[in-house]
């Protein structure tokens, strides 16, 4: 195939016209066959002169008469006075014309038909991506001008600046008389131009991974006073999946990893060794001051205890059992704080009613009054003090501190008695889940000091992991209180002596309690199910008001509350709720906030019976 | 630099962790997510001026 195109003009015109072509194809021998080759008649005349050996004037003339023959092929442009002549490889040089009407880009981002436009979230996905990568979420010009994010731009149809020209009528209205309306309708036309091409053209809009867009033309102050929170859990997030892992954080702590200092096996066992040798939870500034003989003044001070704090947590070893501004540091081997008496299972179950929003324990005392005062008042009940338990309620949720790592899931504090002199360990459950909170440990103060009803005082102190436990104290008082022997696993009213200010309404005494004796002590697990235990308590502390055959039962909502406390914690709205809720109980039409209980029909054998002859004649008592 | 190219938590992460070596000691992450904004500001804002 030839790619030489045919020359017009006589046979020495053609020729030279041929000779010509060749010449400039070969200089452009590497060029795309439709890019320009260019060469001037100077150089060419130049070239043909030194080969013919003949006049420059005449070969000009001679070279410039055959092109002028071939002006489809040889396009001439003047440049300094000088003929530039140019071809491409395929003969002609004609202009690339590249068709940009069908991009994919338009169409993805601006189709001719879009859907509308109702939230921003129609656009923005919030869904997770499969893998954890941090991608930002891209929206069109288009997008963001109909969600109203960003200002339209000049040079766009009429109707888009609809909402700028009506503003701009409205405020020229109040300024110009009525009568001008023609030069209003002018002003009209120039102003949202004028003010449109003023706007900056570079974007400043960022969008967050979770959709939310922040301009960052504004001041960093005004940023964090309306974003704060969520720019700091997304970079929290975003670092915290950074692949690189190179920022690393503790707590509100953030350093780079690179510059975490590292703690070998032989350093680890040390802690280990230091924390069971102690016996109790440590604290970090402890722990590098008796092993790591750190001193506090030193420069990298403050960067050795985040790597510290930033290692153990790593371990599998070491748990964190601190709060904020007291970092302690617990391991493996440790003495169980709060006994054994109760599975973390169970009370954990026994106190979800907190978490199923039966809390009342903010109807006394408001979240400001514990916050701002620091302490809280709180009535022990049997089963508080039987097991030197607490549930964590929202009252207790003011006064302690909240858990300084997400996955932490309990934290020790220590409460001291200034009235005894003595203090306690005691381990924070925090809730999870479904599962309520609870605090344990009090067992042996509670027992050695107080007794059910007792009204205890729980307060901060300056350190935020140490409170204090006080209580009103009275004369001596005797009286017969219930207690619980466990090696017979049953009730019993005995006489206790003591020293405390008591709600009386609360004392669990033999005189205003007798029946509480036959309640059975059920074992932990039966306690979970708050239905259960409030029927075998309404049939042992309510009166007896049916037959044999029929049973029937009656109480008062305070006297169900005193006993189902000796049971299991429960709230005076949980209560409710499970007698509102119970199929058998029935509130007396006259007298509201008194109940009657009737059990469902069982089949009994003879012993039973006999069992339910000692709850009547209990009643005597 | 085009804000649309930002993406949070990633870009420029490398002048915050130069940053905070540089200060010596570990920073609140409140204290650090400003800075970080400042300097995607920076980046953004002189693209802008330009």
């Amino acid at each position: 195939m030839s790619d030489q195109p045919s020359f017009s003009g006589n046979s020495s015109q053609r020729e030279l016209a041929e000779q010509v072509f060749r010449i400039m194809q070969t200089q452009g021998a590497f060029f795309a066959l439709d890019a320009p080759i260019r060469q001037t008649l100077a150089n060419l005349t130049d070239f043909f002169a030194s080969q013919r050996k003949a006049d420059p004037a005449v070969i000009r003339q001679e070279i410039a008469a055959a092109l002028n023959e071939n002006k489809d092929i040889f396009a001439q442009e003047e440049h300094d006075g000088d003929v530039v002549y140019v071809i491409s490889r395929q003969g002609a040089y004609r202009p690339r014309q590249e068709d940009t009407s069908h991009m994919f880009k338009h169409r993805l981002y601006e189709p001719e038909n879009p859907l509308p436009v109702d939230d921003i979230s129609v656009v923005v996905t919030t869904t997770r991506p499969a893998l954890t990568t941090v991608e930002p979420v891209f929206i069109s010009d288009y997008w963001q001008q109909q969600a109203g994010l960003t200002p339209v731009p000049s040079g766009l149809p009429e109707e888009e600046h609809e909402p700028a020209g009506v503003e701009a009528v409205s405020t020229v209205d109040v300024v110009e008389a009525p009568e001008e309306v023609e030069q209003v309708e002018e002003t009209v036309d120039a102003e949202p131009v004028a003010s449109t091409s003023s706007l900056p053209t570079t974007n400043t809009l960022i969008a967050l991974p979770n959709g939310i867009q922040i301009d960052l033309s504004r001041s960093v102050e005004d940023l964090m006073g309306q974003y704060g929170a969520t720019l700091v859990s997304q970079f929290r997030t975003a670092f915290e999946n950074d692949p690189l892992r190179r920022l690393v954080s503790f707590g509100n702590d953030v350093y780079p990893e690179a510059a975490v200092a590292n703690f070998g096996k032989n350093d680890l066992r040390r802690i280990r060794d230091y924390l069971t040798e102690t016996g109790e939870p440590l604290l970090d500034t402890q722990i590098i001051a008796d092993i790591f003989y750190h001193n506090p003044r030193q420069a990298d001070y403050e960067a050795f205890r985040f790597a510290l704090n930033y290692r153990l947590n790593r371990e599998k070893d070491f748990e964190f059992v601190g709060v904020a501004n007291a970092r302690l540091w617990s391991t493996k081997g440790m003495p169980a704080i709060g006994g054994k008496r109760i599975k973390a299972s169970d009370m954990g179950q026994i106190a979800s009613y907190l978490e199923e929003d039966f809390d009342d324990s903010l109807n006394e005392q408001s979240t400001e009054a514990i916050r701002s005062s620091g302490s809280l008042n709180h009535i022990l009940s049997f089963f508080e003090w039987e097991y030197g338990v607490l549930p964590f309620t929202k009252a207790l949720r003011a006064l302690l501190p909240g858990p300084l790592l997400s996955d932490q899931r309990t934290a020790v504090l220590r409460f001291e008695s200034p009235q005894h002199y003595t203090t306690s360990l005691v381990e924070l459950r925090y809730p999870t889940g479904n599962r309520g909170g609870w605090l344990q440990g009090f067992e042996e103060f509670f027992h050695e000091r107080l007794v059910p009803g007792a009204l205890i005082t729980l307060s901060r102190t300056e350190e935020p992991h140490i409170f204090t436990i006080t209580y009103e104290e009275q004369a001596e008082t005797s009286d017969r209180l219930l207690v619980l022997d466990e090696k017979k696993n049953k009730f019993a009213f005995a006489n206790v002596t003591y020293y405390c200010v008591v709600d009386e309404d609360m004392l669990i005494n033999q005189q205003q309690y007798g029946r509480l004796r036959n309640l059975k002590s059920l074992p932990m697990n039966e306690r979970r199910k708050g239905e259960q235990v409030l029927e075998h308590v309404f049939a042992t502390v309510g009166e007896p008001v049916g037959t044999r055959s029929e049973p029937r039962y009656y109480s008062t909502n305070e006297e169900l509350l005193v006993a189902l406390n000796v049971l299991r914690p429960a709230s005076p709205s949980y209560l409710a709720h499970l007698l509102k809720t119970g199929e058998f109980y029935e509130e007396d039409a006259s007298k509201p906030g008194n109940w009657y209980y009737t059990p469902p029909p069982r089949v009994t054998d003879e012993d039973e019976e006999e069992d339910d002859v000692d709850f009547y004649d209990d009643d005597d008592e | 630099m085009d804000a649309k190219s930002v993406i949070f938590g990633e870009t420029a992460l490398d002048k915050l962790v130069q940053l905070l070596r540089a200060g010596g000691q570990p920073r609140d992450i409140v204290w650090v997510t400003e800075r970080y904004l400042e300097i995607l500001r920076e980046l953004v804002t002189s693209e802008e001026q330009r």
